[in-house]
């Protein structure tokens, strides 16, 4: 049985596009890339007052070492700059759907047939959307990453008690290091098992979201952030004016103006294996992100 | 002949006197309606207190200079065409998109943020100095040494005469400009205009995109 790899999915929004100053200092011996970011949609970046833009964010699980990984933590964010609002659409790995080229699987094979361009294209079909960018991590440097910010506030939905993942949490509102970042990213010894997984997920990238908020969003501070970022992405297709552009707009979006929902579906098999198949609810969600990238959740 | 001389005569004279009575060449006692310019205006230039670059790699020879000039440039340009020069002969400013890159310039000349650039529709101001006229300019180095964008922190505080009463003018915010086509272009905001005079209140127009 594969033994699930840890994810930081959790911290990418705000970690990968506005990445304190802080970060550096435990960061700058490292060499290899904590991050990549591809451009998928090769249209100029320019988003129009009111229009959404999309972005796929994944961790893989891929260990030290690894080149092949599958994305295991899968996070659409549509962003709306002209409501400047946004949704975290938090889609299950097992979710069963259409990957271009490849037939019918679970989602996160798509990584493994394709890379990040897939996931994309896997993730678009699925939706209905145009995605422009994937930002993918695993989760090497990022409980260091954590700490270094200074931990997380979190509001913690449920009491965790799982040596699984090391999770033990009460409920309610505490701040996290790395580690119980981490932990909490990957415990699905819970209600809800991979759905409210994913859903501590994106809670976590808003708490990291609003802690990079706090630190400042002038464009000297971004430039800054972006510099220290640099150092530890790979960078496809995506120049600097455009990675500016990503990071001001991420800490445009104030934290409470995001909405953290996850892809209703429900547990099934294909074949021997087992799958979530979307719901008629979750198409409900898809429809509503397409028009002006936001659900309501 | 005579005729012509004594016109010629009398354009001198007038030009002799305007000069005198104004510090930048503009005649006071043509405020509030079109006025002439009869000398060369008292030069309104930014200064750059400071530049700095973020870098992942060291800047190639005469990068930062070069950006240093380029972005200089763009807000010279600004300053003389959309800001001193409408505030002088009371005309409007033109559409912008000489400074913006081609998708923000679509937004400024379209919306409301125009007035966080220009100063449109107030009188002929004469006599404008720069109390302040400073730009604090970072520039982000890529991997390959170049800079492909750069944040300016201006502050301009302009002071003239409007129809007979003082008259402040400010610009206080950031701009981040990219090179897109023949130069350096502001290509996002967040600025802040104030213009104050006596005899209305002080107007405030923010804009960010």
């Amino acid at each position: 049985m594969r033994v699930c790899h840890p994810r930081l999915v959790t911290l990418l929004v705000g970690l990968s596009l506005a990445l304190g100053p802080g970060v550096m200092h435990g960061m700058a011996a490292r060499q290899a890339p904590v991050f990549e970011i591809h451009k998928v949609d090769e249209a100029h970046f320019n988003p129009v007052a009111g229009g959404p833009i999309f972005l796929l964010v994944l961790g893989n699980d891929a260990r030290p070492g690894e080149v092949i990984s599958r994305a295991d933590g899968i996070h659409l964010i549509g962003v709306n700059p002209g409501a400047g609002r946004a949704t975290i659409l938090n889609i299950p790995r097992d979710t069963y759907t259409a990957i271009p080229g490849h037939g019918t699987d679970k989602i996160n094979a798509a990584h493994v047939y394709g890379g990040p361009e897939l996931m994309a294209a896997a993730v678009a079909n699925l939706v209905g959307v145009d995605i422009g960018y994937v930002i993918t991590t695993g989760f090497v440097g990022l409980t260091a990453m954590v700490d270094e910010l200074g931990g997380v506030d979190v509001d913690v939905p449920t009491a965790m008690s799982d040596s699984n993942s090391g999770a033990f949490f009460s409920a309610g509102p505490q701040r996290l290091d790395g580690t119980a970042a981490l932990a909490l990213s990957r415990n699905r010894g819970i209600a809800g098992g991979d759905f409210n997984r994913s859903r501590n997920q994106g809670i976590l990238i808003l708490a990291a979201l609003a802690k990079l908020r706090a630190e400042g969003t002038a464009p000297s501070r971004i430039f800054r952030s972006l510099t220290v970022l640099m150092r530890h992405t790979t960078l496809h297709g995506v120049g600097l004016p455009e990675l500016y552009r990503l990071g001001r707009l991420g800490l445009s979006i104030d934290p409470s103006n995001v909405t953290n929902v996850t892809m209703p579906g429900v547990s099934g098999s294909a074949g021997s294996a087992s799958v979530v198949f979307p719901t008629s609810g979750a198409a409900g969600v898809f429809a509503d992100m397409r028009d002006d990238g936001l659900a309501t959740g | 002949m005579r005729r012509l001389g004594g016109l010629l005569a009398a354009l001198a004279c007038l030009t002799m006197t305007a000069a005198a009575c104004s510090a930048d060449g503009v005649s006071t006692a043509a405020a509030g309606r079109a006025t002439t310019s009869t000398a060369p205006q008292a030069p309104i230039a930014f200064t750059v207190t400071s530049i700095t670059v973020e870098a992942t790699a060291d800047p190639l020879p005469g990068t930062v200079e070069g950006a240093r000039a380029g972005v200089e440039s763009t807000l010279k340009l600004w300053l003389d065409e959309d800001v001193v020069g409408p505030l002088r002969s009371a005309q409007p400013a033109g559409d912008l998109r000489h400074v913006f890159s081609a998708a923000t310039g679509e937004r400024v000349a379209t919306t409301a943020d125009r007035a966080a650039f220009v100063s449109d529709g107030l009188p002929p101001v004469t006599g404008i100095t720069a109390e302040t006229a400073t730009l604090v300019v970072v520039g982000l180095v890529d991997p390959d040494g170049q800079i492909p964008i750069v944040t300016v922190h201006l502050e301009l505080k302009l002071k003239g005469q409007a129809a007979g009463s003082p008259l402040t003018v400010e610009h206080v915010g950031d701009v981040v400009l990219i090179p897109e086509g023949d130069r350096w272009r502001i290509d996002s905001y967040d600025l802040r205009a104030t213009r104050d005079t006596p005899t209305a209140p002080a107007t405030t127009t923010t804009a960010k995109s």
